[in-house]
């Protein structure tokens, strides 16, 4: 069984924004379970949400399709998805495919306040 | 002459004659009545096995719920002549609530409606119920759910537990409702209502309909489990062979002969994991001249994924032949899979044209892994990765950001076409086979032919996975620019065109 975790933090009171760490590997036999809680995640309608990557250590198509899935829905509302701090290997793989034109990728905890105050300014 | 008996011994004699008679009446009912019992167990064991043949048959041939919860309906209510009946089963995603499955006859809801549902036409009631849920423990349905014990009603309307609203709909009289209980827990309520007797209109129903629906009840109860394991059973072996059939048919789009070309040496093998598919290479012969190639992975997986493949392939060859850059070609691929695929299925490309007189290739990379040029000679490799996301996820607004490079190759040098599953394969102690690994291995091919050099990488990543089961396809094409030198000297790539960038 590959290593999977998520860490879901409470929703920022200032702002509504909802932090989640994703811990180990995405791929086809983890990104149910992943989809089945952003789902339960969404429902509390969060302003952005905030996926902590730094600790994902391999993410497969299967799993890029669930964070477009999510990047499609939160825009529907307005919303945004941010990916923090993702792994070299991981971002490597969003450059290859070309996602970092189309994902908000912040590589420090400075740029989320700024992306934030940006958004939500 | 003689003389009567003594009045006393009279009166005794009457007596016992009475009583005897008495007796020979009360055995006569006692006999009738074991003549019901036994006839009745017969009855209900009869209607159980025929219930069970038919049920046994129905699975076999169609295993769907409503089907089989019909047919046990039809049973309850030929055996106890019930005028109508439902069954009810727990919702699987709620499991507080009820949801009718099968509903027949003119059968009332049993639960407090809100007063326009009390005035629908009588024909309409069965179609209001089957639209109506109940809660546990709401109405007698949800009382019989959650208590799990069986209720006979013979007389509805003198009963507080049966709403006054339900016999202004339906006139009721009488009622029987009985779990259906699968490993302890209520899975259902199985209900009827009002029985019809012609010969005996007033007769209602008794413990004797109760006892047979509650065996038929417990026999659909298995039935229930039965069918849930079944149908669970039946999904497993469709997924299976939907993905069998998908595996197939991305096999069939699979070039099954390699064009000739004089100049060209080509190579190439796909092999498909089981749960993840999409995988997909093809040479195009444009003309004499030029040769296209392609490399692409579906991000879907399945008939979804094969058939995103399919539309690829048969863009590609329609454009290809139409000397489209290669530019165009994603362009125009991009525009139709962007409309036709769901919004999260991409689907990663090269695609090159090879000028097989002057070794000079044009190229796009949407979103694929880099292209890699070997010179075995030298054992170096080159590889290259310009700008270009994914098929089939964004506008051509965005998308046409897709950079061209064109590239020169030196004679005898290969270009080598791969997806992810040849790097991220992995061996037992969870390791990927990696870039390092794969570079390496490149390097230390030595001089043959490309589909040695195939064959030779394919072994290689076996033999580093081990036992270890492959979890994505893996795919690899290699072309050989090997031209004859006339040809060569005759046509000087243009320099301008040359814009190597070493990685």
């Amino acid at each position: 069984m590959k290593n999977y975790d998520l860490v879901i933090h409470e929703k920022n009171a200032a702002d509504a924004s909802q932090k989640v760490d994703v811990l180990g590997c995405l791929d086809s036999h983890t990104v149910v379970d992943f989809e089945k809680s952003m789902q339960n995640v969404l429902a509390g309608m969060p302003s952005h949400l905030i996926l902590n990557l730094s600790q994902l250590t391999y993410i497969s198509s299967a799993g890029i399709s669930a964070l477009m899935g999510l990047t499609h829905r939160l825009r529907k509302d307005n919303g945004e998805l941010i990916l923090l701090k993702p792994s070299e290997k991981v971002f490597r793989v969003f450059r290859t495919l070309g996602f970092t034109a189309i994902f908000k990728i912040v590589e420090s905890d400075d740029a989320l306040q700024d992306a934030l105050a940006s958004r939500l300014g | 002459m003689k003389t009567l008996p003594h009045p006393f011994l009279q009166l005794l004699f009457l007596l016992t004659l009475v009583g005897f008679g008495f007796w020979v009446f009360q055995l006569k009912k006692r006999l009738y009545e074991c003549y019901v019992f036994v006839q009745n167990r017969e009855r209900e064991r009869e209607m159980t096995f025929s219930f069970l043949n038919q049920i046994g048959e129905n699975i076999n041939a169609d295993h769907d719920l409503e089907t089989t919860f019909s047919l046990v309906l039809d049973f309850c209510r030929m055996a106890t002549k019930a005028d109508a009946g439902s069954i009810w089963v727990r919702d699987p995603e709620d499991k507080t609530i009820l949801r009718p499955v099968v509903v027949q006859g003119l059968f009332p809801p049993l639960h407090e409606v809100s007063s326009e549902k009390l005035y629908s036409k009588r024909k309409y009631v069965s179609e209001l119920v089957k639209k109506e849920t109940v809660r546990l423990g709401e109405g007698i349905i949800g009382l019989v759910a959650e208590k799990g014990e069986s209720l006979l009603i013979p007389h509805a309307k003198q009963d507080f537990r049966v709403p006054k609203s339900s016999g202004e709909i339906v006139p009721l009289e009488g009622l029987i409702l009985v779990p259906l209980v699968i490993q302890k827990e209520v899975e259902g309520v199985l209900v009827l209502i009002n029985k019809r007797d012609e010969r005996n209109p007033e007769e209602t129903f008794d413990e004797v309909d109760l006892d047979l629906v509650s065996a038929l009840a417990d026999q659909a109860a298995v039935t229930l489990n039965l069918v849930k394991l079944y149908e669970q059973v039946a999904e497993k072996q469709r997924i299976e062979q939907e993905l069998r059939l998908a595996t197939e048919f991305q096999q069939l789009l699979l070039p099954q002969k390699f064009p000739e070309y004089s100049e060209v040496a080509l190579g190439g093998m796909s092999q498909p994991a089981l749960e993840v598919g999409g995988d997909y290479y093809d040479f195009l012969p444009i003309n004499d001249h030029y040769l296209g190639f392609v490399i692409a992975d579906v991000s879907g997986k399945g008939i979804p994924g094969a058939l995103v493949m399919a539309t690829l392939r048969s863009t590609l060859r329609a454009e290809a032949r139409n000397g489209a850059s290669p530019k165009e070609v994603l362009c125009h691929v991009n525009a139709l899979l962007v409309q036709d695929t769901k919004e999260n299925v991409f689907v990663s490309v090269l695609y090159g044209i090879l000028d097989v007189y002057t070794g000079r290739v044009t190229y796009c990379r949407a979103g694929h892994e880099p292209l890699i040029v070997l010179n075995t000679e030298q054992s170096s490799i080159r590889d290259y990765e310009p700008e270009g996301m994914v098929v089939g996820m964004v506008d051509n607004d965005l998308f046409s950001f897709l950079e061209e490079h064109t590239i020169q190759l030196q004679r005898g040098e290969t270009l080598v076409l791969y997806t992810d599953g040849v790097t991220e394969a992995l061996n037992e102690a969870g390791e990927e086979f990696g870039m390092e690994r794969f570079h390496n291995s490149l390097r230390q091919l030595g001089d043959s032919t490309p589909q040695e050099m195939v064959d030779s990488l394919e072994q290689q990543i076996r033999t580093f996975s081990g036992g270890r089961d492959q979890h994505d396809d893996i795919t690899l094409v290699l072309l050989t620019w090997n031209p004859q030198t006339s040809v060569v000297d005759s046509n000087p790539p243009p320099q301008h065109i040359i814009q190597e960038t070493r990685v």
